[in-house]
């Protein structure tokens, strides 16, 4: 941990069970601004229900999370596919924050400005899986979180695309984001993490 | 929304408007309307399509009642419907009377009230003219009959008559339309045709194949039908009657369509001026080129109803299902069970059944309405026809019906499309933190509008050929004016087949819709859908 940096992610004593099996038993985590923790661990180990969990997506059964504003980047990016890239940006700030039209519009531009993209109107799936990822990162951004969550940002993509995304994280932890990413793509791990942590038997 | 758009709807509500109106235009006329019920498929010679001008009822009842009517200082209105239904709309307030070969019978005058009756008939038998002449199969009555199958027209008095002879019920066949007994008879399926003989002169009498047994049995009389309660419309109907019997009227009416046989003088007609008999009363028909001009207006009108049925009630059908797939998925069990109750009960009904029931049971059902309604919500009601609000156009009643109906089947054709939609993207939604209902609108239900649209369109092309069940409550749709153009031409495998490549080219007409439509929403991302179909989490 970088010594005086603020703590934004707080994980203490987190327990969660799927299908009747205890996944996480008891789970202590700290992020502070400007890190990004890589989490490892094979599969099943709960590294998944861990990122849902901070991110509300499950309720909490057993133990607490404190955090300050969560964005999360889902798998493939899950952008929304009958959204053009702007849309996809701007739902949250209408729909969600209630802002105008002009300043949603604002906001969202400069959310993708911040991961390069400028298709504002292509639709996903006229992307390639790097700029999905993109997009899918500044449509978390554009809520202006501290904590940004990512499930597997870098699969199937190339190097090319894994080292602009790397490229992406590194700016954003630069402007105080607290990043917490899952990933199978070790050498990715290391070339992107501040600090990793490996989850097994449930625990850190 | 984009101007195209709006124009849709606006398009959409004039059609809604236009059916609405299709049953009300005659508010405008002066003379008060007598509105009298018939079925002009039913055939020739009573009420039935012109041969040769098939925009036209004409037959003989149709005279009468114009005749009637003008005694009465009434305009005459003709209120169609199926034959077997037309007691039903009597009795449901849509006609004031009806006149379409009723036969007087102890059971039908417990349920409403007869008039003096307009004309004497009896049972005929027709045959095959090989087994008239043949001194083997010599038919000269009834009892020549025995064992063998004969067919009747479904509901007539005919039945009454041969069970009354003795006959078994699995000799009689029993058929919808009153030429198809001939058909039969023709084509070998059945020995022998009874029918009232006014009908079996109509359609046994052009055929050379076919031949009339000279001797009748079982003679009855024709009258017109009124409510038992409307006691006054029957007593003045019945006065109208019998002085067209006396002055000449009737027996003219009866002439000109050959009918005026001897045994009218019973009922007290007297002959009129001689007249000359119609060419229709014998079935005479153009041909060529001359026949499809005669026949393309009626057909096209249909036709167009058709389309118009199928304009209004699929769009209202998809999205009310929307909402019914909705209410399936909903969290509240309540939502869940009203929907899926109604979904089950539509789908588990014959939509033949529920245009019925609903067509017939609205108008009492207003009735009862505006009369358990406080003082201020009658005279809201009156703006809209008072008693009489529910009393809606069969046009109307019948695009909500295939609406109501096949809501259900888009309901579970959404619901298959909300549910494809890959869960990850219920949760991309809610980590953005829109809510369930958000997430619904902006998210699901337009990707699962997607999925389902190929499915919508099938559903749209088995409607626009569903949508000929109106008929049965006097919708003259596409296959009804072509039924009743055929029976009155003699021709309904010509006809019919003309309806089907009708059909035919509307329905390609929406495939091709359906088609583009796909095309468009898949320029917009459908595509993409299969892209994110992996799950989320483990």
């Amino acid at each position: 941990m970088i010594d005086g940096a603020k703590t934004l992610l707080e994980v203490r004593g987190l327990r969660a069970s799927r299908g009747g099996r205890e996944i996480l038993r008891g789970v202590h985590l700290d992020v502070a601004a400007g890190e990004r923790v890589v989490v490892l661990g094979a599969n099943g180990s709960g590294k998944t229900t861990l990122l849902r969990a901070i991110a509300g997506l499950d309720a909490v059964e057993v133990g607490e999370i404190r955090a300050q504003g969560v964005g999360f980047v889902l798998q493939q990016g899950a952008l929304f596919p009958h959204l053009s890239v702007l849309q996809n940006t701007l739902l949250a700030l209408r729909v969600v924050k209630g802002m105008s039209h002009e300043d949603a519009m604002r906001a969202a531009k400069a959310a993708l400005a911040r991961v390069a993209i400028e298709r504002f109107d292509a639709m996903p799936h006229e992307l390639s899986g790097g700029q999905q990822q993109r997009v899918a990162i500044a449509r978390a951004l554009a809520l202006e979180p501290r904590v940004l969550l990512l499930d597997e940002p870098t699969s199937a993509l190339d190097p090319a695309a894994t080292k602009d995304i790397e490229e992406t994280l590194r700016a954003l932890s630069a402007a105080g984001i607290a990043i917490l990413i899952v990933t199978h793509d070790m050498p990715f791990a290391a070339s992107v993490a501040t600090r990793t942590v490996t989850l097994r038997d449930g625990v850190v | 929304m984009t101007a195209r758009a709006r124009l849709a709807i606006l398009v959409w509500f004039a059609a809604l408007a236009w059916a609405f109106a299709s049953g009300i235009a005659r508010a405008a006329d002066d003379a008060p309307v007598l509105r009298w019920g018939a079925d002009p498929s039913g055939g020739a010679p009573f009420a039935f399509f012109d041969p040769d001008d098939p925009d036209h009822v004409i037959g003989f009842e149709v005279d009468i009642m114009a005749e009637l009517a003008r005694r009465l200082g009434r305009k005459p209105e003709l209120v169609r419907a199926d034959w077997l239904a037309l007691v039903d709309a009597l009795q449901a307030g849509r006609c004031d009377v009806i006149m379409n070969g009723f036969e007087i019978t102890a059971e039908r005058a417990e349920v409403a009230r007869f008039s003096v009756p307009y004309f004497r008939f009896a049972q005929q038998i027709v045959v095959r003219t090989t087994d008239a002449a043949s001194a083997k199969g010599r038919v000269h009555g009834l009892a020549d009959l025995a064992g063998k199958r004969v067919a009747v027209l479904n509901g007539s008095q005919s039945i009454e008559a041969l069970k009354g002879a003795g006959f078994a019920d699995d000799s009689i066949v029993q058929y919808d339309d009153s030429l198809a007994p001939y058909t039969e008879v023709r084509l070998g399926r059945a020995d022998a045709a009874v029918a009232e003989s006014i009908i079996a002169a109509y359609y046994a009498s052009a055929d050379p194949e076919l031949a009339l047994v000279p001797e009748t049995f079982a003679p009855g009389n024709y009258a017109a039908v009124t409510r038992t309660a409307d006691r006054e419309l029957g007593e003045s109907i019945d006065r109208a009657l019998r002085e067209m019997q006396s002055d000449g009227a009737l027996g003219e009416i009866l002439a000109r369509w050959g009918l005026l046989d001897e045994t009218q003088a019973e009922l007290g007609t007297k002959p009129g001026r001689p007249q000359q008999v119609l060419a229709s009363a014998r079935g005479k028909r153009s041909g060529g080129l001359d026949a499809v001009r005669a026949v393309a207006p009626a057909v096209l009108e249909g036709a167009g109803v058709t389309i118009a049925l199928t304009v209004i009630a699929m769009p209202l059908a998809t999205a009310a299902g929307l909402f019914l797939a909705l209410g399936r998925i909903s969290p509240r069990a309540s939502l869940r069970r009203a929907s899926l109750a109604y979904v089950s009960v539509m789908r588990g009904t014959p939509l033949l059944v529920q245009i019925f029931l609903v067509y017939f049971s609205l108008p009492p059902l207003g009735q009862w309405i505006f009369a358990a309604s406080p003082g201020f919500v009658q005279s809201a009601l009156a703006l809209v026809g008072g008693a009489g609000f529910l009393t809606l156009p069969p046009l109307f009643v019948g695009a909500l019906c295939l609406a109501a109906n096949y809501a259900a089947y888009e309901a579970e054709v959404h619901r298959a499309g909300i549910e494809a939609v890959p869960r990850i993207q219920w949760d991309a939604a809610r980590a953005l933190g829109l809510s369930r209902a958000q997430a619904i609108r902006h998210v699901i239900v337009p990707q699962g509008v997607r999925i389902a649209l190929p499915a919508i369109v099938n559903d749209l092309n088995s409607l626009i050929k569903d949508s000929c069940l109106v008929s049965v409550i006097g919708v003259t749709d596409l296959l009804s004016v072509c039924l009743g153009i055929g029976k009155s031409r003699f021709d309904v495998p010509e006809m019919l087949a003309i309806a089907a490549a009708l059909y035919l080219v509307i329905s390609i007409a929406g495939d091709v819709f359906g088609a583009w439509l796909e095309r468009r929403l898949r320029a917009r991302g459908f595509g993409a859908v299969e892209g994110h179909a992996k799950g989320a989490h483990p």
